[in-house]
This record gives C-alpha cells, sequence and structure tokens, in this order.
C-alpha cells in the first residue's frame, strides 16, 4: 500500500465516522455539534475529491470508485442548501448525514482505483455536467427513498414524510432527466448517435419514466396512496442502472463498460 | 384526471415493457425488442395522450415549464420517427494520403453513397498515456506463472512509486523516447510494460469542393459536418496507422433532435422547481 492509499482510506474513515456521528446528533437534537461534524466529514469527503482530480489531472467523475465519493460529497451541500430554502424540512438532516455516508462505505471495499486513465470518448465538455447531474439526483434519490421508507414504518406521519420525499424528488427529478438527456446529447458528438438502445441507456429511461409515473399519478385522487410504489420502483431501477447493469450477460457489447 | 390517468398507465406499460425487453437482450432472447410492433403501439398511443394534454390545457404562465417540456418531448419522438425514414449512414475505412480523394463510398449493402465533393485524410496522430507497468516478483513470475503483485503508474512528479518494493523514475524507463518493456529493479523486482492506452486521436480531414480544399479536425468527441453530412472519427489502423475508420449520416432531424432535448430539460427544470414553495418553520 502507498502513502498515498492509505492518507485515502484514512480520510474516507473519518468521513464516514463523521457523517455517521452528525447525523447521530441531529437526531439527539445536538444541532451544533451535527453542523460541526457535517463540516468535518465533509472536509475529509473533500479531500478525497481533491486527491483523485490531483491523482489523474480531470474531474474525478470516470469510475466507480470516483463517482461514489462525489456522491458523498454532494449530500451535505443539499442538505444546507434544502434547509436555507424550506426551514420546515430541517428534520430531513439525518437523511443526508446517513445517506452520505452510505456511498463511502462502499468505496471503503471496493477497487480504489488510484489512477483511472480516461477513454478517449470521455474526454468531451459533456462529461463533467453529465455525471454531475446524475449524481446530484442520485443523491437526492436515495435520501427521498429513505425518507419514503422511514415515513412508511412511522406510519402516523405519513404525510410529512411523503410531501418530503416528493420535494426532493421534484428536485432531482430535472437534474436526472439533465443528465439522461445530456448524455444523449454527448452521444451524437461521439458515437453519431443520440440513442442506440445500450443497455445502461435503456435503463436510465426507466428509472426516469417510474419517477415520471410516480409525478404524474401523485396528481390523480385515486392513485396518489399508490404512487409511492412508483418511486421506490423508480429507485430499485436507480440502483439497477448504477450498480447492476454492468453485470449483466451480454453486456460487453455496451458503449458505457467503462463507467 | 382522465388524461392523467391514461398517461401513467401508458407510462407504466412502456416502462415494464422496457425492463422485460432490455433483460430479454442482455441474456440474448429478444434483441430488436425495441422495434416490436407492442412498442411501437404504446409509443403511438402516449404520443396521443400527449397531444391530448398539450392541446387541452389552457395556456397560463404557470404552465409555461409543462408547455415546453411537453412539446419538447414530443418534438424528440417525431424527429426520432423524420430520423428513422431519412437517415442516410455508413462507416468506412478511408486511407491516410493527403491525395486520395473520395466522391462517394460504399455502403454495408454494396451500393454508393454520394457526397456531392470529395473528402480525404491528410494525417492522422495519436496521443498515448504514460506507461503503466505491472510489478512481478521475477521473470520466472511474469513467463511461467503471471503473478502480478500489482499495477504501477507514473504519479505527477514523473515517479513509479510501488511503495514497499521502490520507485522508478519514468525517465529511467525510457529509452529511446520510448517506455522499455521490462526493467529489472535494483531488488531484483521485475517492471513489464502494459499496453500502451489512447488518450486521444485526431485527423486532419479534407474536402475538395467547387475548386478549392477545406480542411478540417476530426476528433473522437469532434465530428465535422459539411452540407447536411456530418463526420465521426471512430477509430483507426491500430497496427500501421494506414487508414482511419470514419462514419458518416445525413440526417435532417439531427438538430431539432438536440432543440426537443433542451426544451425538454428546460421545461423540466421549470415545472419542477416552481412546484416547490418556500417554507418556515420544522415540521417535525
Amino acid at each position: 500500500m502507498t502513502v498515498l492509499e492509505v492518507f485515502a482510506t484514512v480520510i474516507c474513515i473519518i468521513a464516514v465516522c463523521s457523517y455517521f456521528s452528525a447525523g447521530v446528533a441531529f437526531i439527539f437534537k445536538k444541532q451544533k455539534l451535527a453542523y460541526i461534524l457535517s463540516a468535518v466529514g465533509w472536509v475529509a469527503n473533500l479531500g478525497i475529491f481533491v486527491k483523485n482530480w490531483y491523482i489523474n489531472g480531470y474531474p474525478p467523475f470516470a469510475s466507480m470508485y470516483q463517482v461514489l465519493s462525489d456522491i458523498s460529497l454532494l449530500f451535505v451541500i443539499l442538505m444546507v442548501v434544502i434547509i436555507r430554502f424550506r426551514a420546515d424540512m430541517k428534520w430531513l438532516s439525518p437523511y443526508f448525514c446517513f445517506g452520505a455516508m452510505l456511498p463511502l462505505v462502499g468505496t471503503l471495499f471496493m477497487d480504489r482505483n488510484m489512477h483511472w486513465t480516461l477513454a478517449p470518448a470521455l474526454r468531451s465538455p459533456y462529461f463533467v455536467p453529465h455525471v454531475f447531474s446524475y449524481v446530484l439526483s442520485y443523491a437526492l434519490c436515495v435520501v427521498a427513498f429513505l425518507v419514503l421508507v422511514i415515513g412508511y414504518i412511522k406510519r402516523r406521519e405519513w404525510d410529512i414524510y411523503e410531501e418530503a420525499s416528493c420535494v426532493i424528488l421534484r428536485i432531482a427529478f430535472p437534474f436526472m432527466v439533465c443528465g439522461m438527456l445530456l448524455g444523449a446529447l454527448w452521444a451524437d458528438q461521439v458515437w453519431g448517435n443520440y440513442w442506440t438502445w445500450d443497455i445502461k441507456e435503456v435503463w436510465s429511461l426507466i428509472t426516469v419514466v417510474a419517477y415520471l409515473c410516480y409525478f404524474h399519478a401523485r396528481r390523480v385522487k385515486k392513485m396518489k396512496k399508490a404512487s409511492g410504489v412508483f418511486a421506490v420502483l423508480g429507485f430499485f431501477a436507480l440502483i439497477f442502472t448504477f450498480l447492476c447493469v454492468n453485470v449483466l450477460p451480454n453486456v460487453a457489447g455496451s458503449l458505457h463498460t467503462y463507467t | 384526471m382522465k388524461l392523467l390517468k391514461a398517461s401513467v398507465w401508458i407510462m407504466a406499460i412502456i416502462g415494464v415493457f422496457l425492463v422485460i425487453g432490455s433483460l430479454c437482450a442482455a441474456f440474448g432472447i429478444w434483441d430488436s425488442y425495441h422495434r416490436s410492433i407492442f412498442f411501437i403501439v404504446a409509443i403511438v398511443v402516449f404520443t396521443i395522450v400527449l397531444i391530448i394534454c398539450l392541446v387541452r390545457c389552457k395556456f397560463s404562465l404557470k404552465k409555461l415549464g409543462f408547455y415546453i417540456c411537453h412539446t419538447g418531448v414530443l418534438v424528440i419522438i417525431v424527429c426520432s420517427i423524420v430520423s428513422a425514414l431519412t437517415l442516410k449512414e455508413t462507416s468506412f475505412a478511408i486511407p491516410v494520403d493527403p491525395d486520395s480523394f473520395y466522391g462517394e463510398v460504399q455502403q454495408n449493402d454494396g451500393a454508393f453513397m454520394e457526397f456531392g465533393y470529395y473528402i480525404s485524410v491528410a494525417s492522422f496522430d495519436v496521443e498515448k498515456y504514460d506507461a503503466e507497468y505491472c510489478l512481478y516478483n521475477s521473470k520466472t513470475d511474469f513467463v511461467e506463472k503471471n503473478i502480478v503483485i500489482e499495477t504501477v503508474s507514473q504519479n505527477r512528479n514523473g515517479i513509479y512509486d510501488m511503495g514497499e518494493y521502490g520507485t522508478v523514475s519514468a525517465v529511467e524507463l525510457k529509452k529511446d523516447g520510448e517506455y522499455v518493456k521490462y526493467y529489472t529493479l535494483e531488488n531484483g523486482y521485475v517492471l513489464v510494460k502494459n499496453e500502451e492506452i489512447d488518450k486521444n486521436y485526431t485527423a486532419v480531414f479534407q474536402i475538395y469542393d467547387e475548386g478549392e480544399i477545406k480542411k478540417a479536425e476530426l476528433g473522437v468527441n469532434k465530428p465535422y459536418t459539411y452540407k447536411g453530412w456530418k463526420f465521426y472519427l471512430m477509430g483507426y489502423d491500430t497496427e500501421g496507422m494506414q487508414y482511419v475508420n470514419l462514419y458518416v449520416k445525413n440526417d435532417p432531424a439531427n438538430i431539432p433532435f438536440a432543440v426537443g432535448m433542451w426544451m425538454t430539460i428546460v421545461g423540466t427544470f421549470i415545472e419542477c422547481f416552481l412546484l416547490i414553495k418556500p417554507k418556515g418553520r420544522d415540521r417535525l
């Protein structure tokens, strides 16, 4: 293990522990401590981001390890922005902290390819906005899903949880659409087609369709109660798109195999 | 309300179909699911519902986002139909030679495709990444057992850092400007070069039209459009760099398609963000 790898592991563990402690502190209403811990976690997380950028020499949005680290980095920022805009949703803070912790825990158990060579196709102005939009939307969808599940378990305050989840998804969804369509515009620049029915493309469309069903069903009186099912299905589709599509058979011909 | 309900149903059907179809394709059972009559009918129904929604919705500024994103989706669907009906495309290899001009290329079906002018590739250049090496215990480990200790890349200071196994500078690994295939460290460990990876590649593309030659750079993310034909650099002859692979298309719906996508993006942002209203006081 090189010094840099040890350093990366240590700051990752610091970030994970800080996010977890911040989440716990928020639950026990220790606001000041919680904010400090969130800030510590975020700074450590930022260290991972800077380290990835420095080593590779390009914005670190290419490998799974890099993207998972980026997702974590966004939770605290989103928490601050959402709370600033919607003070009535301050109670969501622990969800953002635990949400930030999850991807980083994932990175601890995976090959942290310190150096990742960027394929020529990825050298495009669309690269950062495409991945960033997805990363941002995925981070929010994780929180929305956690809120929905906890709301379902608690039952009593279901309406509040359901509304909060919907607000978060409303912020997430345009970024998801933006990520998908910027990807299509990029595909036309690099491969000559906006859409090639590549498995990753199709599953990103399935995710968008599931969330579209959720938003539309929520506006139909008779469907409102069941609309949460679409949100849950959308989240499962999202996880499948992000993590599982690449392990399917016959995927070798996919244009997204380097992601 | 009935339209909303219908839209949910049709989108859910499309979603389920895509799940089944994509999984079938992944397992090699059904590759052309998106060309099936069922899917086409579902898209037609979806389009009809979309048009009725747009027509029935009374205009107001509050619904600006709704209008823009739904119209954007409609534009995308129409463009994909136009594209499917009118697209001319082919892939071909062309020699790297500034003096060889071609006015037509042969398609897969044997027919010739004419551009209305002549094209050639004047030169071609590949940029490679710094070499990556695999670290082995000994040459025997490499030749007979292929047991790799680790893969080593050059850091920003031009050093290959192998931690406890030592370091070696890029300068030491180069001979006549090229990275050496094998390198034995002082402690007996062996570095073996991996195949070099492309960082980028570009070609100088020439067009001879109306008595004059125009030059343009073609790159991986840099297609070039001339008189309706869009040229893409897709690959090259990795052995001798004697030719490059190009893809060319003539698609009248190409630009409107992009407009539809931008409309959908902008409309979705307006629609979703307008519905979130600021509120005070924590609710839980």
